[in-house]
């Protein structure tokens, strides 16, 4: 795989700070996210990286600090209208509409991008998702579960529907918390493959926190590794593989 | 390089936990009990049926005659198709079509030798009939609690009546000369107000995920019945207002008559089932399911929880007001007491025991409300407490309503046929 990215920042995350009664959970957080790859976010239990994409994605209001995306200032944009722009994201905990069919998860990602909320109104129920969706149900071999309610899906499938939900909309960034979490060895291939997929056919731009080092070193351009809510160090797969203060954080020098 | 991070390697890659993950495969197959927006004409063929089997029990109210006869034959016909035939094939279209149609037609032609006390209260089905139909919009499909039916019914009577008099009204020592405007007209401006008034009181209430809705329209509707009590110079507080039923023609057919006037009330009917199917099947609906199934996710994918919520309050609140202002004509006579928080309560109950999220379940509660509850008069005050067990009862056995009931008894007859 060639690991080639332009140079152009698509998102600006600066000196984000988020604190909890007494603890810091994220402690002055920045990076760049380069249109086209793949960021790898890494770190030890409780340092901070679910905080930090519930700081940038609007679910916690961070108490200092901005992301920018394209330019823009978002920081004060509800998750919405920030997902409406192109900040998509997976949470942590699988997050799936148990009761709706697999189609009609993919279909609930992706509709709010289109139209306005009254043009919406007056559309048809498909609005003309269908192929689109389909294509992609496709590319996640889950064609025979299109229909299917996505409760009675296994863990693994969900993950990857929960996935492809962030991706349906094409964003311009993301944000995947553990995409390979739980997940068997078997669908973990699978996973990665999409993922990569995705990258290099279509450009999406991602940034993921990931605990399987194998996944995540396979997988990212760039890797950020958080420690104790700051950000340790960021680099290559190979530059953080080799830099003696990752050991010493994964085997609690602290 | 590689065994610098071999220690925070995780379990999952290295294999040995994998076994060890939960057995998903098993997990128990979920049933999704709340019809999609779909027309559920089984639910329809057994309102009704329902409204059929009222109709006919007590002697010398309608009589036992031939064609109530007919049709109570034919509906309990289109109720065992329905439960027998898988309604996502052709002939489960079909069904849905015909089933629709004998509602209609058997609404439309009900009132054919009836007399005036039976369409009274048939009046009064279909105009309450829309009120729980936008209560179960904002309940069962925007999922948040409205305590203020009644009191938008309440807005909607007093706005169409006193735009329609032509009378001076004192508010705060200002006196006004309001228009006399036709009847027809004071439909929408009552369901303007309410979908204004409800916003106003939603937006605030909204901006978090909880039960405020709850206390605040609590709260508002204390309020409307506070004003509406002594704000004399414009409602004539608690002595009420007789209603003048003097100018509503449609098609130079005087509407006026108990008989006629059952057809408007039918119409909005038909008029707010429209609007709450439309809604729920265009993608606002799916928005609407996936904010009930985990909001959280939802407004992670763009979808403004706030604003489709807020609009499905207003809806519905909207849909109360313009059922008011019928309501008014057909009970010629409004007085505060009519909109207070007790009349809530009973169309709280209507929903919930119609069956949430369900387009027939309105249809079951509303008949509850108006036609059983008439039957059940004889129990003086006691009405009210029978029809409270009734629910709670419901509530544990049945958490889904009738409406839902009948789903799952179809889901259920159709795996055993399959099988």
């Amino acid at each position: 795989m060639t690991k080639t990215v332009d140079n152009e920042p698509v998102v600006r995350v600066r000196n984000i700070s988020k604190r909890f009664g007494g603890n810091q959970a994220v402690d002055d957080v920045s990076f760049d996210v380069t249109k086209g790859e793949i960021l790898g976010v890494i770190g030890p239990n409780g340092c901070g990286k679910s905080t930090l994409f519930n700081c940038l994605l609007g679910q916690y209001r961070p108490d200092n600090g901005s992301i920018e995306l394209d330019g823009i200032d978002v920081s004060d944009w509800s998750p919405p209208r920030r997902a409406k722009h192109g900040l998509a994201r997976t949470f942590q905990l699988l997050q799936i509409f148990e009761t709706m069919s697999v189609r009609d998860n993919l279909k609930t990602a992706a509709q709010e991008h289109i139209g306005s909320a009254a043009r919406r109104l007056f559309m048809r129920p498909d609005m003309g998702l269908d192929g689109e969706v389909d294509d992609l149900i496709e590319r996640f071999r889950m064609a025979h579960l299109a229909d299917e309610l996505a409760g009675n899906l296994s863990y693994g499938q969900q993950k990857l529907l929960d996935t492809a939900m962030a991706l349906v909309s094409k964003p311009a960034v993301a944000f995947l918390d553990e995409p390979a979490g739980g997940v068997n060895l078997t669908m973990l291939a699978d996973v990665e493959q999409q993922i990569r997929d995705l990258n290099v056919h279509d450009g999406a731009t991602m940034v993921i926190v990931e605990h399987n080092m194998e996944f995540i070193f396979a997988l990212a351009h760039r890797i950020v590794v958080m420690a104790e809510g700051r950000v340790l160090m960021e680099g290559t797969p190979d530059e953080v593989r080799n830099d003696p203060r990752v050991v010493e954080v994964y085997l609690g020098g602290h | 390089m590689a065994e610098s991070v071999n220690v925070p390697q995780s379990k999952a890659a290295d294999g040995s936990d994998a076994l060890d993950q939960p057995d998903f495969e098993n997990r128990r197959d979920k049933i999704a009990i709340v019809d999609r927006g779909r027309l559920s004409p089984s639910l329809i063929a057994l309102v009704s049926m329902l409204g059929a089997a009222v109709a006919v029990m007590p002697v010398g109210r309608a009589g036992f005659d031939g064609v109530i006869g007919l049709w109570f034959l034919s509906v309990l016909l289109l109720v065992g198709v329905n439960v027998a035939v898988p309604l996502d094939t052709r002939n489960g279209q079909m069904v849905r079509w015909i089933s629709t149609a004998t509602f209609v037609a058997f609404m439309m032609l009900f009132p054919i030798g009836k007399s005036g006390a039976t369409m009274t209260d048939f009046g009064l089905f279909a105009i309450f009939g829309a009120v729980v139909v936008g209560m179960n919009l904002t309940q069962g499909f925007a999922g948040q609690v409205s305590l203020a039916p009644a009191a938008f019914l309440g807005i909607g009577s007093y706005t169409s009546v006193l735009l329609d008099m032509g009378e001076e009204v004192t508010v705060a020592g200002v006196t006004v000369d309001l228009p006399d405007l036709p009847f027809l007209a004071t439909i929408p401006i009552a369901i303007v107000v309410c979908m204004l008034l409800s916003v106003l009181i939603g937006f605030p209430a909204l901006r978090v995920r909880g039960p405020w809705l709850a206390f605040v329209t609590l709260a508002f509707s204390l309020l409307v019945f506070l004003v509406l009590n002594n704000e004399d110079g414009l409602t004539r507080g608690s002595r009420g207002i007789r209603v003048l039923r003097n100018d509503f023609e449609i098609f130079g057919i005087d509407m006026l008559p108990t008989h006629n006037f059952y057809y408007a009330g039918l119409f909005y009917l038909f008029f707010s089932l429209t609007v709450v199917w439309w809604i729920v099947r265009s993608p606002w609906g799916r928005a609407l399911k996936a904010i009930r199934d985990n909001s959280g996710r939802a407004s992670s994918l763009g979808v403004d929880v706030r604003n489709y919520t807020l609009l499905g309050f207003a809806v519905g609140s909207g849909l109360a007001g313009g059922a008011g202002a019928l309501y008014a004509r057909q009970v010629e006579y409004i007085e505060p007491r009519s909109y207070f928080v007790n009349q809530t309560i009973d169309f709280f109950l209507a929903t919930v025991a119609g069956g949430l999220g369900t387009l027939a379940g309105p249809l079951i509660g509303g008949s509850l409300i108006t036609l059983v509850a008439d039957y059940l008069r004889f129990t003086g005050d006691w009405y009210r407490v029978w029809f409270g067990l009734f629910v709670m009862v419901m509530m544990v056995v049945a958490p889904e309503g009738l409406a839902g009931s009948f789903n799952r008894f179809r889901a259920w007859v159709q795996k055993r046929v399959d099988s």
